[in-house]
């Protein structure tokens, strides 16, 4: 019984403190955002922050933006995901195993850097003086530098989404490989047998097991490019803002007072991600019934 | 299994014991602190490990501290001084709010430096120690207790609560290779930057230098400094300084990316300026492009200029915070930052080339010599071309609406 239970304890410590400070993180949020502040001497409760964000188009610009961005970085990323994964499932089928896995690994190397550290890198390569401009410039294919296209620091935020899509896949990829790893040649082998060509018969036996991790990864890098703060910060635009950027700009900037509001937006874009987690799960608990 | 989980506990019971019998010792010490004599503070102040907290976003402002403020400190008050970089100066005072919060009576922060909005909020919120300059001797003997570029923070009185630590002045940085006469009003600058569309641009505010470069347009396109003095509500100082927004907007399509957007922070506008993709750079360091120079990352054709009217200066300052531990420490430590030697060190581009706050004339004639034989780079104007252009900040509770309104009608 007690070597049962020594796993669980094991982990307790460091499950209590993730538990402490995220649920506290976020009760803390709550409170704070519902004008509940003993410091500034507000403890009154009142919804007042979040009239006034739900009211200002700035929190809409912001919102509309974000969605924009993390949709599209989600739907690029999964289709490049799954781009990689049929690359990697022909070299299996055609048994180059060991190369199979050095791809794989080479795949996974955007996942090293930190999301600050390839912000910066994805300036370097793109910006209008940036590595890609130099080389054109150079070979003679665009007069001058500035005749590259904007892609950084655009009002789309087409640099953002190529930070985003840039580091999430090698993630799609990852979450996705074992199942091409548990996909037997034999079954392709009878697949082929049947009639199919490599492409059919990854689109008939392999992708039906991909869907389930795929709409998991897909759910994990929205919620993750929905809140994240560095890549926008660095890559966006001065307005409109996404709503990561525009809720750090209004907790550190202006005075005290302006942090309830700050935390309002945190909690209204958590509430987001939270709902668009139940519709995920959702769906997902119906796939599994039909199933 | 269960017979070591107990030792633990009991021992850490023990430890946790202990602990918050010395918080109570140390408690005791620091409370009258202000009315112990000099000489009893720097013997309390022996073998503290004092912990300033700072932005650590300039190698040369670390610099001076790691390797010449540290290594003196050690060998003279046997004083061990550990700096604590941080990101934003308005990070130590959320800390310092929470920790205020949850009554948290042993903080980790010694000395802090700070300045404007900061100082502020810190002095609203009773996040300082008190007034505590007028204890250190340096602060007494070399600095003027009249000046009020130095008792007033952004319009704020310090009363004490902060000693002066350096100065720094806002300038322009060009290259003189790409153009030849650069301008000295604002006007002319407009009329550069119509002329050289997409060579100009200055970070969003709330970036700092974005911010004052805006304040210090303000002042020259509006009505002047003195009349930002007085108080106003926030209509009337929206209306006064609705011109501004109207000269930026008018430059705006001449601006880099056709003020599309703006880079987001001073670095970024510092590389912009190193990549040739615009032509002039700012910062609140008048010797900022020297030492840019120096690493290479500036051409060195470059130059910096002020406008004749005037450009924003301010002073910024060392404190202490209410719960700081190692007070003795803390206040032996900034007045040996005050002392000739450390100001003209740090006066110095070499360490890292920041503006006096101690007066010239009440030092000794071996300093005197000594500031006037420091070479600050050619791309650093002289101290005096510095000095008769200068004009003061406008009070900090400002700022924060100016900021707002510089997005809501040039931004958008």
């Amino acid at each position: 019984m007690l070597q049962n239970r020594k796993p669980y304890l094991l982990i307790l410590p460091s499950l209590l403190a993730t538990v402490f400070l995220f649920i506290g993180g976020i009760l803390y949020g709550i409170f704070e955002s519902i004008g509940f502040s003993p410091l500034v001497g507000e403890k009154q409760v009142t919804l007042k922050y979040y009239l006034e964000i739900f009211n200002s188009d700035d929190f809409w610009q912001a919102f509309f933006t974000t969605i924009r961005i993390a949709s599209l970085s989600t739907i690029f990323s999964v289709i490049l995901g799954v781009l990689i994964i049929y690359f990697l499932y022909i070299m299996k089928v055609n048994k180059k195993n060991q190369s199979a896995i050095l791809a794989q690994r080479l795949f996974q190397v955007p996942m090293l850097f930190p999301y600050l550290v390839f912000s910066y890198i994805v300036y370097i390569i793109f910006s209008s003086t940036g590595w890609c401009s130099r080389i054109l410039y150079g070979l003679g294919i665009i007069d001058s530098m500035d005749n590259f296209p904007i892609m950084i620091n655009d009002r789309f935020g087409w640099g953002i989404i190529i930070a985003y899509v840039w580091k999430t896949s090698p993630f799609v990829v990852l979450m996705l490989y074992p199942v091409l790893l548990k996909v037997p040649l034999s079954l392709i082998d009878a697949a082929k047998v049947f009639g199919a060509n490599k492409f059919t018969a990854f689109k008939e036996v392999v992708f039906p097991l991909l869907i389930s991790p795929l709409k998991l990864s897909a759910f994990i890098v929205f919620s993750y490019s929905f809140l994240a703060f560095e890549v926008p910060y660095i890559l966006g635009v001065t307005y409109p803002k996404t709503l990561s950027v525009y809720s750090y700009l209004t907790y550190t900037t202006g005075n005290l007072s302006e942090r309830p509001k700050a935390m309002a937006i945190n909690i209204a874009s958590t509430f987001c991600v939270i709902v668009i987690g139940l519709i995920f799960y959702l769906l997902k608990k119906g796939e599994g019934n039909e199933g | 299994m269960k017979k070591k989980i107990a030792v633990i506990l009991a021992t850490m019971l023990v430890a946790l014991t202990f602990v918050s019998c010395s918080q109570d010792n140390k408690q005791v010490d620091t409370v009258n602190l202000l009315d112990e004599d000099w000489n009893t503070i720097i013997e309390k102040a022996n073998g503290q490990t004092v912990n300033m907290h700072m932005w650590g976003g300039d190698e040369a402002v670390n610099k001076y501290i790691d390797q010449w403020v540290s290594p003196k400190l050690k060998s003279q008050f046997n004083i061990v001084l550990n700096r604590v970089p941080i990101n934003d100066a308005k990070d130590m005072i959320n800390k310092l709010l929470t920790e205020k919060q949850v009554e948290k009576e042993e903080g980790s922060i010694d000395i802090f430096w700070i300045n404007g909005e900061n100082f502020k909020n810190a002095k609203d919120n009773d996040l300082l120690l008190g007034s505590f300059v007028k204890k250190l001797p340096n602060y007494n003997m070399y600095i003027d207790n009249e000046a009020d570029d130095l008792n007033y923070d952004f319009g704020q009185a310090t009363e004490g609560m902060e000693a002066p630590w350096g100065k720094s002045q806002f300038v322009f940085i060009y290259d003189s290779e790409k153009i030849k006469n650069p301008p000295t009003t604002m006007d002319e600058l407009k009329k550069w930057v119509k002329n050289n569309p997409g060579k100009f641009t200055y970070p969003a505010p709330p970036d700092f230098t974005g911010s004052a470069f805006i304040r210090n347009g303000i002042i020259e396109v509006t009505s002047g400094y003195e009349s930002y003095m007085e108080d106003m509500d926030q209509e009337s100082l929206l209306s006064k300084i609705s011109p501004f927004w109207e000269y930026l907007n008018e430059i705006k399509p001449y601006l880099w990316r056709e003020g599309k957007t703006y880079p987001e922070s001073s670095g970024k506008l510092d590389q912009m300026y190193s990549n040739g993709e615009v032509w002039m750079t700012m910062s609140y360091n008048p010797v900022h492009a020297a030492n840019r120079i120096k690493e290479g990352q500036f051409p060195q054709s470059t130059k910096t200029f002020v406008l004749e009217e005037g450009t924003l200066s301010n002073t910024h300052y060392l404190s202490i915070p209410y719960n700081s531990v190692n007070r003795a420490g803390a206040l032996v430590a900034i007045n040996f930052m005050l002392s000739p030697e450390a100001q003209i060190a740090k006066f110095n581009p070499n360490n890292w080339g920041d503006g006096l706050v101690i007066s010239t004339e009440k030092l000794n004639e071996e300093d005197k010599a000594g500031l006037e034989s420091i070479d600050r780079g050619d791309a650093t104007l002289s101290p005096q071309e510095l000095q008769i252009h200068r004009i003061p900040e406008m009070p900090s509770k400002y700022v924060d609406t100016i900021e707002k309104d510089w997005l809501e009608n040039v931004a958008k």
